[in-house]
């Protein structure tokens, strides 16, 4: 579904680059002065206290919730996303994965999933790469256990076929060997375009099987400089 | 008799799920206004009349006329036994398995006419019938009154399917008056879609499951645009041991007023029921009410209710859009997925009809 990118001379070589970037919900800061970048094929890490923006800068990125940017850009190759809408954005090809989906009755992961990828042979395979035959006929994210929300989350952004990856907790509230499980599915994810990931990670749990160029810190919805 | 219809009728008549395929029905009668233009019998298991000429025919069906529904009840009623145009009467043979739907087509082509409709329906003892009614204008009508008075009778161990689906016009007034008896062990399942535009719709489909063992289910579908006013409710009252009824509505309300009622009365023991009224409301300047009402009189009874007003969550919306889906589509998505028209076992090519219908909202 991802458009194509080009990373021209103005992007620098840079996937996402995002300047001095500031956001706030009914006036209230919650990230500021954000400075990243990242390139093609590179896995940086976020780190950092709850309620220190993490989750709140992803989706400031994909233009979801309420948040109000209140300065700075975000460059999407050499394209500004600031104003563009959510569908805008992802079908440029940023895909992120959902901490706490929301739960749509009547519509089934895999009609969700047709719609995601016209390839039905690949909707087919990833289904059967994911063990989703029966989770795929049922409701979206209802009554989905925790394992099952990771891998129904995972399993749409395989489709997406995006350049950049939001995963945002893929290893809480998973077990050992699932976490071993997700970590495959991520390396798998950004195999084919050389995309991106950003993951949020608490634990770091997540790093034993995915291998990570840069790590940041952010506390208070700043950004601190790497971390180990 | 021959079917002579322009095409556009024909198209609008598929949307109600008229099939012009004979080989895929049992059974056919198309009334317009208020006289029969097509008439077909192909399975020897049922019989399909028109009113008129089961009546002359069956000088027994005086026991099922006007036995249900009192020509007293109200103005409409009162206007069906004073002036009666015409009807369907629809009666599965004793054990007789009918497989292929019977349809029958109430079509008002003529501006400013009251369609005044009768109709009676018989399964008999063991048998099974399935039944889809079509009511529609013609596009260019635009002010009409149709009522419906629908007598239906399900006997001992007999299973009746009655779908009805309206496609009225905007200034369109509907009065359907519905009354159904069950007998021991019978089953009565009935879908009634009204996604269309209408100005004034008013129903309250009553069933009696008197025998034991009997099962009444309804499943209703309602979709209310901008100046028009749907009151719809179903009243089932369970009077014999082990009656079980289930009764769920689900209305959108993009405009307009909308009332969805439900109201069942137990009255024998070891009865089971459940009502639910559901409604979304996706439009501005829309009012809807749910008003879900239980009554019993005995103590070994197991009766539950459900009713819930929403609106499509902006989380969902940004979920669905966070995938690369426009809004116009996530929004027709969830819709919908909240009526879910595929869980209700329709005649096939009649779901796909409604589900198409809805992506053009």
């Amino acid at each position: 579904m991802a458009g194509a990118i080009f990373l021209t001379k103005e992007a620098m070589g840079n996937l996402l680059k995002i300047t001095n970037l500031s956001s706030s919900i009914e006036g209230k800061k919650i990230i500021s002065g954000i400075n990243l970048t990242i390139q093609p094929g590179q896995t940086i890490v976020l780190m950092g206290p709850n309620g220190s923006g993490k989750t709140s800068l992803f989706k400031t990125i994909l233009g979801v919730g309420n948040f109000r940017i209140n300065s700075g850009e975000i460059y999407f190759g050499n394209k500004k996303i600031n104003n563009l809408s959510i569908d805008q954005r992802a079908r440029l090809g940023i895909a992120l994965m959902f901490q706490k989906p929301p739960k749509i009755t009547g519509v089934t992961l895999l009609s969700l999933l047709k719609l995601l990828n016209s390839d039905e042979r690949k909707v087919g395979k990833q289904i059967k790469n994911f063990s989703a035959g029966k989770l795929a006929l049922r409701d979206l994210n209802s009554n989905f256990s925790g394992g099952e929300l990771k891998r129904s989350e995972l399993l749409q952004l395989s489709l997406q076929n995006a350049w950049l990856y939001l995963l945002d907790e893929p290893d809480s509230g998973v077990d050992l060997d699932n976490i071993k499980l997700i970590g495959k599915q991520i390396n798998e994810l950004t195999k084919e375009k050389n995309s991106s990931v950003i993951i949020i990670t608490h634990t770091g749990q997540i790093l034993d099987y995915v291998k990570a160029d840069k790590a940041y810190l952010m506390v208070d919805g700043q950004m601190k400089k790497n971390v180990n | 008799m021959l079917i002579d219809l322009f095409s556009g009728d024909k198209k609008k008549m598929r949307s109600v799920g008229m099939n012009f395929n004979s080989s895929k029905i049992s059974g056919s009668l198309f009334i317009q206004n208020k006289d029969p233009i097509y008439h077909l019998m192909s399975d020897p298991g049922v019989e399909v009349l028109d009113m008129k000429m089961a009546l002359n025919k069956y000088h027994s069906l005086k026991k099922y006329y006007w036995k249900l529904i009192d020509p007293k009840q109200d103005e409409y009623t009162g206007q069906v036994f004073n002036d009666f145009h015409q009807g369907y009467f629809i009666r599965s043979k004793p054990g007789q398995k009918v497989e292929l739907p019977v349809q029958a087509c109430l079509f008002i082509a003529r501006e400013k006419f009251s369609q005044n409709i009768h109709n009676i329906i018989i399964a008999e003892e063991g048998s099974e019938l399935n039944i889809v009614t079509g009511c529609l204008t013609a596009d260019y009508i635009k002010e009409a009154l149709h009522i419906g008075i629908t007598e239906m009778y399900v006997k001992k161990g007999a299973k009746l399917t009655f779908t009805m689906v309206h496609n009225w016009g905007e200034k369109i007034k509907v009065r359907p008056r519905t009354a159904t008896q069950v007998e021991k062990n019978g089953i009565f399942l009935s879908n009634y879609i009204c996604i269309k535009p209408v100005a004034d719709l008013q129903m309250s489909p009553t069933c009696y499951l008197n025998g034991e063992g009997s099962v009444g289910r309804y499943n209703s579908l309602l979709y209310s645009y901008p100046n028009s006013s749907i009151d719809v409710g179903t009243k089932v009252f369970l009077e014999a041991e082990k009656a079980r009824a289930e009764v769920v509505t689900k209305a959108i309300c993009s405009g307009g007023e909308i009332v969805i009622r439900g109201y069942i009365k137990g009255s024998a023991s070891k009865i089971k029921s459940h009502l639910d009224c559901k409604g979304l409301i996706t439009g501005r300047g829309g009012r809807m009410r749910a008003i879900p009402e239980l009554e019993a009189n005995m103590p070994d009874l197991d009766m539950t209710h459900e009713a819930a007003i929403g609106k499509i969550s902006a989380e969902q919306l940004e979920y669905l859009e966070a995938r690369g889906i426009s809004e116009k589509e996530s929004l027709s998505l969830i819709t919908k997925g909240f009526l879910d028209i595929t869980s209700m076992n329709l005649p096939s090519g009649l779901d796909h009809q409604l589900i198409d219908y809805l992506e053009t909202l």
